[in-house]
């Protein structure tokens, strides 16, 4: 294309120049025809370069129009061929996407058929297995029922075989009756061999001995009573031999009718209160004396407690800290030493395994006393310490057990369930202060409270006023020592 | 009158029940401090904390109208204040206070001679 272009713009410089010639030369036509020309003057000459060179001008101005021309066509040919292959392309691109389509489309219908074929197949599988279980578990319940089945009918014959065997050996203690029967009126009619009838009876009493101690025996009664026979004349009815209670050194009861045990059980609940008793205990519980509800601790009398460091399994990470403090500070009012608090706690805290309520065993006691001189341990569990959102109540669940390090008994048990109706107090603005979280220092003050109802009733110390001369003091506790506490605030 | 006599009355057998019990022992803040001991370990905070056990152990804490009692001194505040200036590094003031403690309650001998090897007094 750009060859023919130039050829074309070639052809048409060459025409124009003709034309041009042309014009000039008949632009000239009152030009006097001569054989002789007249001398041109510069004016004229210049003149002449003027005009010669306006055409020139002309003439490139054409061409360079045509050019244009042209090249205007050429870029509009390849626009024009550009946007073809543009739509082309477009056209390929569609072409592809819907061929991928179609192939991603295809990809996943088949792997929705593959997936509901391998659940199909896991369904199939778990009812086959399913199945097969049930079936497993029938055969199985019906071994059993055979089994049991079985063992049925072998303690029926073991029965059957007892019994025989003790018909057996009813005839053989009669015929063993006759024989000694025949012994004695042989004995009496002739006096001539006591020796071989002491020895036929010595045999005999040898047997009788031996039966009278064979444990698998069962005719035991039977046996008592031919001795109680030769002895005594008592009457021989089935009833009294199935159901009295043999005379002689040893009391052994066989059966009880159900006449007797009605009448033993009337007989039992005589001693008990009424039930307008009842609930008037349940009302207002029966007071016990001290002495009475803790006899151990009285006669263990320990001096000096220590306090392990309370197994914690509320929700409240601080309690068992303030339980601790709290505890050893009310058995020291009630009279007793307790090992101070700081560094039995550094202790615990080097190892939590020693001197926790939740790892300790009663063989560690033994260690205790030898190692801190003390009398008895405190093992303490809270199971519950806290205040729920929607009240101003403050719940407390713990377990209190007091052992002895001598006798690893328990001298004080307490299942304390304290509930206290708190109001928050007033701010305190004084500065300095140690615990600077209102909240801690009221669920503080509520510990410690906690404490003196718990150990209210338990008795004093050494330290007290009042050692050994509060055995008779009553308390209302009741003698499972479970109570629940409500305070309120004045 | 006879009003008056009454109320009056009443008021004087009330006032006669009411006693004034006293605690055996005092321990003013042993509570909040043993309870901050719990919760932290700074040297602050146990200078503060061994400031209050000062007043239970010492006379500094009682007023000039009453002489300081030392019956009234809690068992264990003495080897608690001294295992505090123990970690202040002073051995003599714990030493002292360690005898006391077994002066003010001989069962806790055993306790003490082991806390005084485990703590090289």
């Amino acid at each position: 294309m750009r060859k023919i272009l130039v050829v074309f713009l070639c052809l048409s410089f060459v025409l124009f120049s003709c034309s041009s010639n042309k014009k000039a030369a008949e632009a000239t036509p009152n030009a006097p025809i001569s054989t002789e020309q007249a001398p041109k003057t510069e004016k004229q000459i210049a003149k002449e370069k003027a005009e010669a060179t306006k055409s020139r001008q002309k003439q490139k101005e054409k061409e360079l129009q045509q050019r244009r021309k042209a090249q205007q066509k050429e870029q509009e040919r390849l626009t024009k061929e550009a946007e073809a292959k543009k739509k082309a392309a477009e056209k390929e691109a569609k072409k592809t996407k819907k061929e991928q389509d179609d192939l991603i489309k295809n990809a996943e219908k088949t792997e929705k058929e593959r997936i509901k074929e391998e659940r199909r197949k896991e369904k199939e599988a778990l009812i086959n297995a399913d199945k097969a279980e049930k079936e497993a578990i029938i055969q199985q319940e019906n071994a059993e029922r055979e089994a049991i089945k079985e063992a049925e009918r072998l303690e029926k014959e073991r029965i059957k075989a007892e019994k025989e065997a003790a018909k057996a050996e009813k005839e053989a203690l009669k015929a063993e009756e006759n024989a000694l029967k025949q012994i004695e009126k042989s004995s009496v009619d002739s006096e001539a061999t006591p020796v071989a009838e002491k020895k036929e009876l010595s045999t005999m009493e040898q047997i009788l001995a031996m039966m009278d101690e064979n444990p698998r025996d069962k005719n035991k009664d039977a046996k008592k009573e031919k001795t109680n026979k030769s002895t005594s004349t008592s009457s021989t009815d089935k009833a009294i031999e199935s159901s009295t209670i043999s005379r002689g050194e040893e009391e052994q009861v066989v059966s009880i009718s159900e006449k007797e045990k009605k009448q033993m059980m009337k007989d039992a609940s005589k001693g008990e209160d009424s039930k307008i008793k009842k609930v008037y205990r349940k009302v207002v519980p029966e007071r016990f004396e001290r002495e009475t509800t803790y006899p151990k601790l009285y006669k263990e009398n320990p001096k000096s407690i220590l306090v392990l460091y309370p197994w914690n399994r509320s929700q409240y990470d601080k309690a068992d800290e303030m339980l601790f403090v709290a505890a050893s500070k009310e058995l020291t009012y009630k009279g007793y030493y307790v090992l101070p608090v700081l560094p039995m706690l550094d202790e615990y805290r080097k190892d939590t395994t020693k001197l926790s309520s939740h790892y300790t065993k009663l063989t560690d006691l033994r260690q205790y006393k030898e190692k801190y001189g003390v009398d008895a341990v405190l093992f303490v569990t809270i199971y519950r310490f806290e205040k729920p959102w929607w009240t101003t109540n403050i719940t407390a669940v713990a377990h209190y057990n007091l052992i002895s390090t001598s006798t690893l008994d328990t001298l004080f048990s307490r299942q304390a369930d304290f509930n206290y109706d708190s109001q928050m107090p007033p701010r305190d603005n004084t500065k300095d202060k140690l615990v600077e979280d209102e909240k801690e220092a009221q669920y503080l003050g509520i510990m410690e409270q906690m404490q003196r109802y718990v150990f209210l009733d338990m008795p004093v110390g050494p330290h007290h006023k009042k050692y050994a001369s509060d055995q008779k003091k009553k308390s209302s506790q009741r003698r499972e020592q479970k109570y629940k506490v409500t305070v309120k605030p004045s | 009158m006879k009003r008056y006599l009454f109320f009056s009355s009443c008021l004087a057998l009330v006032m006669m029940f009411v006693s004034c019990s006293k605690d055996i022992y005092s321990y003013k803040d042993y509570d909040e401090a043993a309870y901050t001991y719990t919760t932290s370990n700074d040297l602050k905070d146990i200078k503060r904390i061994s400031k209050s056990y000062e007043k239970i152990v010492t006379d500094k804490g009682a007023k000039k109208k009453n002489k300081f009692d030392e019956t009234r001194i809690p068992p264990g505040a003495c080897i608690d204040y001294a295992y505090l200036k123990l970690q202040q590094q002073d051995t003599n003031s714990a030493y002292s206070f360690l005898e006391k403690e077994v002066s003010l309650y001989p069962e806790s001998r055993t306790y003490v001679e082991n806390l005084k090897k485990k703590l090289g007094l």
